[in-house]
C-alpha cells in the first residue's frame, strides 16, 4: 500500500504522486459541500449532532447543542429554504440559572417522534419541532449531597419507550403516549457503575456504554428489560455506540474503534482509529458504512462485514482543518451524504459522495 | 457539567497572570524588591487557605463576568495598579493562553499536568517566602487529593466544561500568531499528526479476530508523523510534567511579545442567558476575597502597563474601551439590578488610576514617583 501522508496539506509534496497515493485516490470519494450556518457554535460534547429526516415534507432538520440552547436548522432537501430556531432549556426552578445541556436528540418511538434534551440537572422532552415541552424530569435530589452534578446523557427509543442514562449509571425508561403529555417513568435499569455515555437501539435491543468503557446489552419486552450480555472496557470512556444488524460498533476516548457481536459479546475487530478521542460514531443503515469523528480533526469511514465475529474494512478519511469534531451523522441510509460538527464552530459541515 | 472544574480554571488563569505580570514588571524595570512584593502578595491572596477551601467545594463555574471581577481584584491585591485598558489586555492574554492549553492538550488528564506546570512556576516565584510557600504547597496537596486519582471520564467532562467557558472567545494574540499556532480568525491551528496522548496507540492498525480469538492484522494509512508518548508525566509535588503546556511562554527570548490584536470583527455573539445567572456563590467568594485583600493595602503603589508604552495604552483605552466580547456582555447584562454595591465599587476602582498616567511617553519610574 502506498500513501503520501500529506492529507489536507497540499503545500508539502509527498513521496508519491497523487495518482500513486492510495490515500489521495480514496480522498476523491467524497467532496466537501456548502455548510449550513448555525446561530451558535457547537459545544464540546460527544454526539453533538442529531438529524431528523422528514421525507414526506422533503425536509431535514439538524440539532446542535450550544451551551444552554439547541440550535435547530431545518433545510429542504433541494436546499432552497433554510429555517432556524432555538430550543432553550428552561427549568421550573430558575434559582440556579439555566442548566447546561449534555445532549439533544430526536427519538422515534413506535408511535411518535419527540425531541429529548438532557441537562446537568434533568431531562426535558419536546414535541418534534421543539415548539412545546411535553415532559420534565428533575434528577437533582435536594436531599442528596451536592458533590455530584447528577446529569443525564445517552438517549434512545425502544418500542413505546424512551431510555435515558444518567451520571450514576442508571438508565431511566419512560413510556411515551402516542399523544399528549402523559409521560411516565416505568422502569430504572441498574447495571453500570460509571456515568452513561451513550445509548443506542435496534428493534428490542438496547445498548448502553459508560465512562469506563463497559457496554451492556439489554433485551426489552414492553418496558421490562433484561441484561443479556456485558462487554467490559479498558477504563477509557466509550463515547459513542451504534448497533447495526446485531453488530455493536463502539468508539472510545482512547481513539479505538471496536466491533462486537451483540449476541455473544465477542470482539470481532479492533482498530486504532484516531489519534484523539472518538466523539461520534454512526452507521448508514442501508449499507453498514460506519463513520467515526474524532478530536484529532479526522473523519474516517469504514465498512462493516457482518458475521458471527463482525469484521471491518477501512474506506476513506477526510481531514477537517482545525476543527475538533464533536458530532457526525449520515444524512441518508446509503451513506451518500454525511454531516459533521466541531467545537466552537457555528456551521454544520457536509460531505457528499462524488 | 463537572462541578470540579472551578479550582483548575482559577489556578491556571492565575498562573498565566503571574507569567505576564512577572514579565511586565521586569520589562518596566520595577525595582526587584517591589516586583517581588507584588508577586508574593498576589500568590498569597490567590492561595489563601480559606479562599482555597471555598473554591475546592463542588460547584458550577462562575459566569465569565464574575471570573473577570475576581481577577480584577486579585491583580490589585498588592501595591501594583493597572488601568482598565491594561487589565482588559491582561485578562485577554490569560484567558486565551489557557484556552490554547485546554484546546491543545493531548488527553483530558493533561489538564492536571498543565495546572502543575503553573503551580511549579508559582512556587518558584515565592521561594524565599516560607509562609507563602507553605500556602502553595498546601494547594498542591489539595490538587493531588482531588484530581490525581480521578477517572478518565471525569477529566473528559472537566475538559468539556472548561471548553464551554472559553467557547466563542477568539481574541488574536500576537505571540500565538507569530508562532503560527493561531489563525487570523482567532482559531487555534491543530496539528494533523505528532505527539500522541499517553495510552493512545498510533492510528493505522486493524486487528481482525476469528471465532477462537486469534488476531490477524491489517493496516490503513494514517497521516505521517505520529509519535507515541513515552512518559505520562509526574503527578507528584515535584517532577517532570512532560507537557510544555502551562509553562512560561513569555520567557527571556521574546520579552515584549504580549500584544493582543483585538478581537475579530465577526466574533460570535455571546449568548445572553450566559450572563443572566445571578451567581450567588461567586458573589460570596468575592466578598471573602475583598476581606482578604483589604488588609494589605499600603502607600507605595505603582502602576503597571501591559502595553509597550503609555501612549499605546492610552490609545488602546480610547479605541477599545472594553474588551469586545465583554462589551457585548455588558450591553445585554440582565443582572445589573442585582449587582451588589461591593461589585460596583470594585468595577469603579479599576478606572481611578487614569489621572496618574501623566503625559504620553513619560518614563514609568516618573509615574511611580507621581503615584508615591
Amino acid at each position: 500500500m502506498r500513501w503520501c501522508g500529506v492529507l489536507g496539506n497540499k503545500k508539502t509534496p509527498g513521496k508519491f504522486s497523487v495518482l500513486e497515493c492510495l490515500y489521495c485516490c480514496l480522498k476523491t470519494m467524497y467532496r466537501r459541500e456548502k455548510p449550513i450556518g448555525l446561530k451558535g457554535s457547537a459545544s464540546a460534547l460527544c454526539n453533538n449532532l442529531s438529524i431528523l429526516v422528514m421525507p414526506d415534507k422533503r425536509q431535514i432538520s439538524y440539532a446542535v447543542v450550544h451551551k444552554y440552547a439547541v440550535n435547530v436548522i431545518t433545510a429542504s432537501t433541494d436546499g432552497s429554504s433554510v429555517t432556524a430556531r432555538q430550543v432553550i432549556c428552561k427549568e421550573p426552578s430558575a434559582t440556579q440559572g439555566n442548566p447546561f445541556l449534555m445532549e439533544a436528540k430526536w427519538v422515534q418511538t413506535s408511535s411518535r417522534c419527540i425531541m429529548v434534551l438532557t441537562t446537568q440537572r434533568g431531562i426535558q422532552m419536546f414535541e418534534q419541532d421543539g415548539s412545546a415541552m411535553i415532559y420534565w424530569h428533575g434528577l437533582s435530589d435536594s436531599t442528596a449531597d451536592s458533590t455530584s452534578s447528577n446529569f443525564a446523557r445517552g438517549i434512545a427509543g425502544v418500542g413505546d419507550c424512551v431510555c435515558i442514562g444518567n451520571e450514576s449509571g442508571k438508565i431511566l425508561v419512560f413510556n411515551i403516549p402516542a399523544k399528549g403529555t402523559n409521560v411516565t417513568l416505568q422502569n430504572t435499569l441498574k447495571g453500570h457503575s460509571s456515568p452513561i455515555c451513550d445509548l443506542t437501539s435496534e428493534e428490542n435491543t438496547l445498548i448502553s456504554s459508560d465512562g469506563v468503557g463497559t457496554i451492556l446489552i439489554w433485551n426489552f419486552s414492553g418496558s421490562d428489560a433484561k441484561q443479556v450480555t456485558s462487554i467490559s472496557g479498558s477504563g477509557s470512556p466509550c463515547n459513542s455506540v451504534r448497533l447495526w444488524k446485531g453488530v455493536v460498533v463502539a468508539g472510545y476516548a482512547s481513539g479505538h474503534l471496536r466491533l462486537f457481536s451483540a449476541a455473544s459479546g465477542k470482539m470481532g475487530a479492533e482498530v486504532t482509529a484516531h489519534a484523539r478521542a472518538i466523539n461520534a460514531v454512526d452507521v448508514a443503515a442501508g449499507k453498514g458504512l460506519v463513520l467515526t469523528a474524532g478530536g484529532d480533526s479526522f473523519l474516517r469511514l469504514w465498512q462493516i462485514k457482518p458475521g458471527n465475529v463482525p469484521h471491518i474494512e477501512y474506506k476513506h478519511a477526510e481531514h477537517v482543518s482545525d476543527l475538533q469534531l464533536t458530532g457526525g451523522r449520515f444524512v441518508d441510509p446509503q451513506g451518500r451524504a454525511l454531516c459533521l460538527t466541531g467545537f466552537d464552530h457555528n456551521e454544520v459541515v457536509f460531505y457528499i459522495q462524488a | 457539567m463537572s462541578l470540579k472544574t472551578l479550582p483548575l480554571l482559577f489556578i491556571n488563569l492565575g498562573g498565566e497572570m503571574m507569567y505576564i505580570l512577572d514579565q511586565r514588571l521586569r520589562a518596566q524595570n520595577i525595582p526587584q524588591e517591589k516586583a517581588q512584593k507584588v508577586l508574593n502578595d498576589i500568590v498569597a491572596t490567590m492561595f489563601n487557605k480559606r479562599f482555597m477551601d471555598e473554591l475546592f467545594k463542588p460547584q458550577p463555574l462562575y459566569s465569565k463576568k464574575a471570573m473577570r471581577t475576581v481577577f480584577d481584584r486579585l491583580a490589585h491585591a498588592s501595591i501594583m495598579r493597572l488601568n482598565a485598558a491594561s487589565m482588559d489586555k491582561l485578562y485577554d492574554l490569560m484567558t486565551m493562553a489557557f484556552k490554547y492549553q485546554v484546546s491543545l492538550c493531548l488527553r483530558p488528564k493533561d489538564i492536571l499536568l498543565i495546572t502543575l506546570n503553573h503551580m511549579d512556576a508559582m512556587r518558584k516565584y515565592v521561594q524565599a517566602q516560607s509562609a507563602v510557600r507553605q500556602q502553595v504547597e498546601n494547594v498542591y496537596k489539595m490538587l493531588l487529593e482531588t484530581y490525581a486519582s480521578l477517572p478518565e471520564a471525569d477529566f473528559q467532562l472537566i475538559r468539556q466544561t472548561l471548553l464551554s467557558f472559553f467557547q466563542d472567545m477568539h481574541i488574536r494574540v500576537s505571540i500565538f500568531l507569530k508562532d503560527k499556532v493561531q489563525n487570523n480568525n482567532g482559531r487555534f491551528v491543530l496539528p494533523i499528526a505528532g505527539q500522541l496522548p499517553y495510552g493512545t496507540e498510533p492510528p493505522g492498525t486493524i486487528r481482525l479476530f476469528d471465532e477462537s480469538g486469534k488476531a490477524k492484522e491489517t493496516n490503513f494509512p494514517p497521516p505521517a508523523g505520529n509519535v507515541p508518548a513515552a512518559n505520562e508525566g509526574s503527578f507528584d509535588m515535584v517532577g517532570d510534567r512532560v507537557t510544555k503546556l502551562g509553562t512560561n511562554m513569555y520567557s527571556a527570548a521574546r520579552p515584549l511579545d504580549t500584544t493582543v490584536q483585538g478581537s475579530t470583527s465577526k466574533a460570535a455573539p455571546v449568548s445572553d442567558i450566559d450572563m443572566a445567572q445571578p451567581d450567588p456563590l461567586a458573589k460570596a467568594h468575592l466578598d471573602l476575597l475583598s476581606q482578604l485583600i483589604g488588609a494589605s493595602i499600603t502607600k507605595s503603589e505603582f502602576r503597571l502597563n501591559l502595553f509597550k508604552d503609555d501612549s499605546e495604552e492610552e490609545h488602546a483605552a480610547t479605541i477599545q474601551p472594553i474588551e469586545e466580547a465583554e462589551s457585548q456582555v455588558v450591553k445585554i447584562d440582565a443582572t445589573k439590578k442585582q449587582r451588589s454595591i461591593e461589585l460596583t465599587k470594585i468595577l469603579g476602582e479599576l478606572s481611578v488610576d487614569e489621572g496618574a498616567g501623566g503625559a504620553g511617553d513619560s518614563d514609568l519610574l516618573d509615574l511611580m514617583d507621581s503615584a508615591n
